[in-house]
């Protein structure tokens, strides 16, 4: 088949699979970026390689993965834009100490099991081309990820967004996203160094610059676009050209400069103007695509990549289980004992922990950074991809468990189920939800 | 001050332990980098007429590895300075005990040279079939 008509036969099918798939999991009371993780699990070697070999051979040639890879990585580019967009400093302020010990906890407690898992896992699982400060500090900043987009969606799916639970979930996942995105910086920046590209200092020294600049200079700079938002009362093209152009020309700035290029994507949606109306009417430009077309792609070419069958045998199940295990009892653990002995109640604390494990697809994200960097091996990637399918699809059942609706405290009705409902829709539409 | 305790015990005490962790960790060796292309030194790593590998890829999970000869994925493990890896019989266009039967490589490494080396046999499990003597070379990182 010519190149460009299997590039879209393959577009197709993922298209399809992410759609059919996920509503089949919100048919389960699953986010739908859930199934979509699935599906790209199916079309991959673990499944549709194992049970039609041919089919899958023809239909990903690994010659044709290329131009799948590329087109996904743009679409990551811009979804890393949306997710530091949607990211308002607002959600982070006044949030009191509960917030603050609890988002510091969540990120170091799975941190430090993290790296202490690395003890056990890197002279099995890794090999002497990856220094063990680079094998732990990346295993530690995947533990201690918490997946802010899917957060934000279970709790206005579930109108939890103003309550106690849901103000200091979201301000501890809005903390985690920018210290895992900093640590993870940090720790290409370590790797890479030891291979190729600019010194650690010059990386290091200029990424420190950068996001200096960044917030200081092109921050400023970018209110000018608000402005002109207020007189037309819309993004025009023009207007989002330019934006664009700031997102890629700061993934570009990033990849040069050693870090990575989604770091890049991701702080120039964290400098954009945080006025409501012109964060929704930009989101609203790019989401759709991005959710529909774009993501699905990642998560097929993620599926493409992760091979279930390395982890085989009682040892490598073992040692998957033991990192599912350390990721939750880091995740979920560290969160609610944070948020119990700072003052929330039993229930509160446990539900806090379990909405700081899901891990969803900024996990994966930050999975496919490791394996291109050589940083985790192909049989660790895949048990870490099943740890983040395993941890995020645990997140509903765990919070209905822990946290039921009938004793969720809200503050605008307590106990009115329309008037819950209408909150919920008012939620989500105070904070776009890009999956 | 019971805040500043809560603090200290959910983040002062697990960032120390992180890097008490890191300074142990450094202490650890983690197995030799084999993953990548290997080419055959010499001739085909051939076990019919018409087999015509001129190369093996290893693709590596620390002491697990998976070695990919032609058309042929094996699964085993490194230990010591050797790799032990084997698949069972499978099915392929080209007929023939030693083509599509059990297929079993048994090599040895030499860790200190550059590029690194390894040799050893590389052999179908059925009777009748001769093992292969061959030794390679290690070309360029695989690109896991």
């Amino acid at each position: 088949m010519p190149r460009l008509g299997l590039l879209l036969v393959q577009i197709a099918v993922v298209v399809i699979a992410a759609r059919v798939v996920g509503l089949l999991f919100r048919r389960i009371r699953q986010p739908q970026v859930m199934g979509e993780m699935v599906a790209g699990i199916l079309l991959g070697p673990s499944f549709l390689g194992a049970v039609a070999p041919g089919l899958a051979a023809r239909l990903f040639p690994p010659a044709s993965l290329g131009f799948l890879n590329s087109i996904s990585q743009v679409g990551l580019l811009v979804f890393m834009f949306l997710v530091g967009l949607e990211l308002n400093p607002r959600l982070l302020r006044g949030r009191g100490y509960t917030a603050v010990v609890t988002s510091h906890a969540s990120i170091v407690v799975p941190f430090f099991l993290g790296s202490l898992l690395s003890l056990r896992l890197y002279p099995r699982l890794s090999d002497a081309s990856v220094t063990f400060t680079g094998f732990a500090l990346f295993m530690g900043a995947a533990m201690s990820v918490t997946a802010f987009p899917v957060l934000a969606r279970i709790l206005a799916e579930r109108g939890l967004m103003r309550t106690r639970v849901g103000t200091v979930a979201i301000a501890c996942a809005a903390v985690d996203d920018v210290t895992a995105w900093c640590i993870l910086a940090v720790v290409v920046a370590i790797v890479r160094a030891t291979g190729h590209g600019l010194p650690p200092w010059m990386t290091v020294a200029g990424s420190g610059v950068y996001v200096v600049a960044m917030i200081f200079v092109v921050r400023r700079a970018l209110a000018l676009l608000e402005r002109r938002y207020e007189q037309n009362g819309r993004v025009t093209q023009d207007m989002l050209g330019v934006i664009l152009l700031v997102a890629l020309a700061s993934a570009w700035a990033t990849e040069a400069l050693g870090v990575h290029a989604l770091f890049g994507a991701f702080l120039a949606g964290v400098v954009m103007p945080k006025g409501e109306g012109f964060v929704h009417a930009l989101t609203g430009k790019l989401e759709d695509v991005t959710v529909v077309l774009l993501l699905p792609l990642f998560f097929a070419f993620t599926g493409l990549r992760t091979r279930i069958g390395l982890v085989e045998g009682a040892e490598m199940w073992g040692y998957c289980g033991l990192i599912v295990l350390v990721a939750v009892a880091g995740k979920f653990g560290g969160s609610a004992l944070a948020a119990r002995l700072t003052g929330m109640n039993g229930r509160e604390a446990a539900a806090i922990g379990a909405l700081m494990n899901t891990r969803g697809l900024m996990e994966l994200v930050i999975l496919n950074i490791g394996l291109d960097i050589g940083v985790i091996s192909p049989a660790v990637f895949a048990m870490m991809v099943l740890m983040a399918l395993a941890t995020t699809f645990m997140t509903s059942p765990l919070l209905e468990l822990v946290y039921p609706a009938r004793l969720i405290r809200h503050p605008d009705a307590p106990g009115d189920t329309a008037a819950g409902d209408a909150s919920a829709a008012a939620e989500e539409e105070d904070l776009r939800l890009i999956v | 001050m019971k805040y500043v305790a809560v603090y200290l015990l959910l983040v002062g005490v697990p960032a120390a332990g992180l890097a008490a962790s890191l300074r142990a960790g450094n202490r650890l060796h983690a197995p030799p980098h084999l993953s990548g292309e290997w080419r055959v030194e010499g001739m085909p790593l051939a076990l019919d007429e018409g087999d015509t590998a001129g190369a093996l890829s290893i693709s590596q999970s620390g002491e697990h590895v998976e070695v990919v000869v032609g058309p042929r994925t094996l699964r085993g493990r490194f230990a010591g300075d050797s790799v032990a890896a084997s698949r069972g019989a499978m099915r392929m266009d080209e007929k023939g005990p030693c083509v599509s039967g059990a297929v079993r490589l048994d090599v040895r490494v030499d860790t200190a040279a550059r590029p690194m080396r390894l040799w050893g046999t590389w052999r179908a499990d059925e009777a009748g079939c001769e093992p292969v003597r061959f030794a390679a070379t290690q070309a360029a990182d695989g690109g896991r």
